[in-house]
């Protein structure tokens, strides 16, 4: 083999980044089919590379762009209905380890183009009772097997999938919010106005399973991530977290990981006491919790570094714990 | 059509009011017109920028556009007592009262829903509720028992004016336009009164009245069980369905009662509606009154008496008079006790002490429907932790008000062209007994 | 800075981390700039698989405004050194993660004779991180996987040797023993290499399969001095079938397809009354008639 020069690494460089562009593109002609009939993309000022478009046109696309728009695909709405087969996706959140640093919030709403206000992972901060110590406690949606935000859809907007996972159509969703009255965990939001969709989130092909983008006038919460899940990554939320608080995993295989411990479902769950969020709901949730015990930080640094606007939240709860001491 | 002696007076006395529109009367209609045209322009913001510009936020999803559902179906049920219960019981003092019942039945049956429709966030996709609909909903129970309810409510209102109709027809001393006339034709569906049509619109009439009781049980029942299925301290409980029915069937005859009195002043109908009807509408409001304070109060001291953490926290809200107390008092006090007292009291059983029991029990009755959604919603499982203050706390917006005030004006408003358009008392309803003397 | 600066660094660096065990690893330890460029570190590591492939991968990270952080979806290129002669291998990009890997057939790039072959990775640097180079060497190797149900007993057996014209057992080696899971690997179990190089695992009888019950197990000797990761696979149908009926959702309340019973109340209520109206209304239209 010869040795590469300069021009053999950039044009391989090149080519290479379509291979990129051709996994976004497939996110639905990502950045332009739904403006017009050309090719034309939306050019913003940035450094612009020159691309081989899927149909085989030089294109230039903004840099930017590669990384922004959501990174994977979503299948059609039918086969969104269809769970992945042979699977039961289940989270265990280990709450000895979590000091709300809410990466997971924060990796939550970059995937899924959410604006700030918006959580539909959120931490509370809770105190079981007036002797215990409070404790931080993440929420994602239950994706429960007897779940009660399916029963009153009247329009099968929210189903429930044979993997386990409860997710929304959002181009099927009405906006009558009884999912949101029945649902016992207050994990569901809506969208009272226009979310502020760019214009090449827009451009995307809706998929139940990418959640992207937003409606108004519809409910939505979060989804476990199946787009990434197909792709055997995990979810965002489980990835950003620094402290490894979220185990994700198949309960068929039995094996849950934070990415980097991998550890049987069953296992740590008999060890370490493992229990479900108002059990005797008998909504049956697919999150688990580990109870706070020998936790590896006070329950004071969740604050630490916190905008005043977030302390504010918990006004009335760490006082009080902290006045008693 | 020939009319007896009874039927030819009332067609007199009521000409007037068909007739014609008087000064009092447009006037009436202008000022209706307010609150309608301001309830419009509501309407064309919320449709504009979105719920938004509600006070509805995620934690109370459901708010005042809720509570004026619920009451105004609630409200329709006066129709179910009079045409439906009272009709088979053929109890004579109810014939002047029918035809203002039914009236209420459907104008209120027609506006409750609106307040759903405003509720909803994709209008655009409102087929979807035929097209993709699910058995297992509560809601498409209710969009499926209002449908029915609402199309029965319909038929009954025509069954029983088809008499009345011919007699509009047919009476030449009556100072209609011609298109009038012909419409009033039409609807007669050639009503000739011959016995085997006679015997037609009763067999039928009485066929709709055994229907509606039940109908008008599931009706209701199936509303309650919209906030009854879920699992939020304050809605799940088993008394929803017979509570919400027995509210309706008391706000119903409230609002027959205050009806009934407005008509009689307006259009000085004295002869026709009397004070025994008063005073008799006045008892079984009382004896709806005395079991509907029974259910409130069985239900709340079951609430209280146990521990539950839940629904005491619902509880708190609606005894702390920082809170919702004085709304819960009013409710109890104006909308349980008064009316009992006063109907109660002989020296106080006069209609216009009854009329003012009335209306405010129907106000009560209001404010009732608002305590069962709104505090509920504020009182989630999980911690809000919400610094918002309009997500952790309901208040409605002058747009959600604009429409309530709206909607009641096109209450009224579709009342007067009721009005106008078919006497307020039955002149049917008069006729006698084959073989009885006039 | 030079290819030969760089050698020299770098070797210095090897014989101080070779103690640690980790000498594979190339990492850069410039000064910092005064500039405003960043400087990359780069970890350059290999995977030997099954005898007949070699999995390159470096990871770049860059430390702004001290987090660290990822280069995601920039191009490396990777380079095979012989003779002081680099032949490409191939460029990718480095994935979200700032992982670029690159799989290469084993064919005659590592040398039979047990000396180490040298390997290089190249990155251009972007507009604001400099651009650097890392290097390994390492020695062929591989690990000799069987399996047998002995007593009962699922039993794994390995061979761990650095593979060529003769073979050199390696002995008192750290093994893992993983089965792979969908979304990670799951340890089952660890151990070291006995003087012959070789070790048994025994594989647990309760672990969820496929289909068909096939299990894919894995055994790895990490971060070897001179070997790299060293790994190998085998399928064994030792796992518990799935049962794929268990994906089939029954009429229930939350379900697509109603409970018959509820939807037999319906129809029979609503035929009832509806039925009751259409009743009426052909009585009105012989009204009419009449």
């Amino acid at each position: 083999m010869n040795q590469p020069d300069e021009t053999e690494i950039n044009e391989r460089r090149d080519f290479l980044k379509t291979g990129v562009l051709g996994a976004l593109a497939a996110c639905g002609s990502a950045v332009c089919s739904c403006k017009s009939d050309s090719r034309q993309i939306q050019i913003e000022p940035g450094k612009k590379i020159k691309l081989l478009s899927p149909d085989g046109e030089l294109v230039e696309v903004d840099e930017s762009e590669l990384r922004h728009i959501h990174k994977t695909v979503g299948v059609s709405t039918s086969e969104a209905r269809q769970g992945i087969p042979g699977k039961k996706f289940v989270m265990v959140i280990d709450l000895a380890k979590c000091k709300n640093a809410r990466k997971c919030v924060t990796a939550c709403q970059k995937m899924h183009h959410l604006p700030e206000e918006k959580e539909w992972l959120s931490v509370k901060l809770m105190q079981d009772n007036e002797q215990g110590s409070p404790y931080w406690f993440p929420k994602t949606c239950f994706h429960c097997d007897d779940p009660p935000c399916v029963k009153v859809c009247p329009v099968d907007a929210t189903f429930k999938r044979s993997d386990g996972l409860v997710l929304i159509d959002n181009e099927r969703c009405i906006g009558c919010k009884f999912c949101m009255a029945a649902c016992p965990y207050s994990t569901r939001v809506f969208n009272w106005d226009e979310p502020k969709v760019s214009d090449k989130l827009a451009c995307i092909p809706y998929s139940p399973e990418t959640s992207v983008p937003s409606k108004v006038g519809t409910v939505e919460k979060c989804d476990f991530c199946p787009d990434m899940v197909r792709e055997g990554k995990l979810p965002d939320c489980v990835t950003a977290c620094p402290n490894g608080v979220f185990y994700f995993g198949d309960e068929v295989e039995d094996v849950v990981t934070n990415g980097d411990e991998t550890i049987r479902f069953s296992q740590i769950i008999a060890e370490r006491a493992g229990y479900r969020y108002a059990e005797d709901l008998g909504t049956k949730p697919r999150v688990y919790y580990l109870p706070p015990r020998d936790r590896i930080f006070p329950v004071e640094r969740g604050l630490e570094d916190k905008p005043e606007e977030l302390k504010e939240r918990f006004k009335g709860i760490l006082d009080a714990g902290a006045d008693e001491k | 059509m020939n009319l007896n002696q009874k039927q030819t007076e009332a067609l007199k006395k009521f000409a007037p009011q068909i007739e014609s529109y008087s000064r009092k009367a447009m006037m009436w209609v202008y000022i209706l017109l307010v609150p309608m045209a301001l309830a419009g322009y509501a309407l064309y913001v919320q449709i504009t920028k979105g719920h938004v510009v509600t006070g509805m936020r995620d934690n109370v999803v459901w708010g005042l556009y809720i509570a004026n559902f619920i009451f105004f179906i609630g409200i329709s049920y006066a129709g179910a007592v009079i045409s439906g219960f009272l009709h088979l019981l053929n109890v004579e003092w109810r014939k002047p009262i029918i035809r203002i019942a039914e009236l209420i039945t459907v104008i209120a049956t027609l506006i409750g829903p609106v307040y759903i429709l405003l509720c909803i966030g994709r209008l655009d996709r409102l087929h979807h509720l035929v097209a993709y609909a699910r058995l297992q909903s509560p809601i498409t129970w209710d969009v499926l028992a209002i449908s029915t309810y609402l199309f029965g409510g319909i038929l009954f209102l025509y069954l029983a004016s088809i008499k009345d109709f011919a007699i509009y027809r047919d009476a030449t001393d009556l100072n209609i336009p011609g298109w009038r006339r012909r419409l009033y034709s039409a609807l007669a569906l050639n009503y000739q009164d011959h016995p085997e049509q006679k015997k037609a619109v009763a067999v039928s009439m009485n066929l709709l009245s055994i229907m509606i009781i039940p109908l008008a049980i599931i009706v209701h029942s199936v509303l309650s069980w919209i906030f009854g299925m879920t699992l939020r301290p304050g809605w799940h409980s088993t008394i929803f369905g017979p509570y919400f029915v027995l509210a309706a069937i008391y706000s119903g005859t409230g609002v027959l009662i205050a009806a009934m009195w407005i008509f009689r002043k307006v259009y000085d109908l004295k002869d026709y509606l009397q004070d025994k009807h008063f005073i008799s509408l006045g008892i079984i409001m009382m004896a709806l009154g005395g079991a509907y304070g029974y259910f409130t109060f069985s239900e709340y001291l079951t609430d209280w008496y146990s521990s539950e953490k839940w629904n005491g926290e619902v509880l708190t809200k609606l005894f702390d008079l920082n809170q919702y107390g004085w709304l819960f008092l009013f409710a109890n006090v104006a909308g349980i006790l008064v009316p009992i007292i006063i109907v109660a009291i002989p020296k106080f059983r006069k209609p216009d002490l009854i009329t003012i029991a009335a209306v405010f029990m129907v106000i009560a009755m209001w404010v009732k429907r608002y305590l069962i959604v709104v505090p509920t919603l504020e009182t989630p499982l999980l911690p809000m932790q919400d610094t918002r203050i309009e997500y952790t706390h309901y208040t409605a917006t002058w747009v959600e008000w604009a429409l309530t005030f709206g909607g009641i004006a096109t209450f009224f408003l579709l009342f007067t062209l009721a009005s106008k358009f078919m006497t307020v008392v039955s002149i049917s309803e008069f006729e006698t007994e084959p073989g009885k003397d006039e | 800075m030079g290819f030969a600066t760089n050698l020299a660094w770098r070797t210095l660096l090897t014989i101080v981390l070779s103690g640690i065990g980790c000498s594979l690893s190339g990492q850069n330890e410039q000064k910092k700039d005064s500039t405003e460029k960043l400087t990359p570190r780069m970890k350059f590591t290999a995977i030997q698989r099954n005898g007949d492939s070699i999995l390159l991968q470096v990871a770049i990270q860059v430390r702004r405004e001290g987090v660290l952080q990822l280069v995601d979806y920039e191009p490396v290129a990777f380079f095979y050194l012989k003779d002081s002669i680099a032949l490409s291998l191939g460029a990718t990009l480095t994935n979200d993660k700032g992982v670029a890997s690159l799989w290469i057939a084993e064919t005659t790039l590592l040398k039979e004779d047990h000396n180490p072959s040298l390997f290089k990775v190249t990155f251009n640097g972007t507009e604001d991180i400099y651009g650097d180079e890392a290097e390994a060497s390492f020695k062929k190797a591989e690990i000799k996987i069987s399996a047998e149900e002995i007593d009962s007993i699922y039993t794994i057996k390995l061979k761990l040797f650095a593979s060529g014209d003769e073979i050199l057992p390696l002995a008192a080696t750290d093994v893992v023993f993983y089965v792979k899971r969908y979304f990670a690997n799951l340890k089952l179990g660890e151990g070291t290499t006995d003087e012959s190089g070789e070790i048994s695992f025994e594989c647990p009888r309760d672990i969820p399969g496929d289909r068909f019950g096939n299990i894919i197990l894995i055994a790895q000797a990490e971060d070897l001095e001179e070997f790299g990761t060293v790994s190998s696979t085998i399928t064994q149908p030792w796992g518990v079938p799935l049962n794929l009926t268990d994906d089939k959702i029954s009429r229930a309340l939350w379900s697509h397809a109603p409970p018959i019973w509820m939807l037999t109340v319906f129809i029979v209520l609503m035929s009832v009354v509806w039925g009751h109206y259409f009743v009426i209304i052909y009585k009105f239209i012989k009204l009419r008639k009449q």
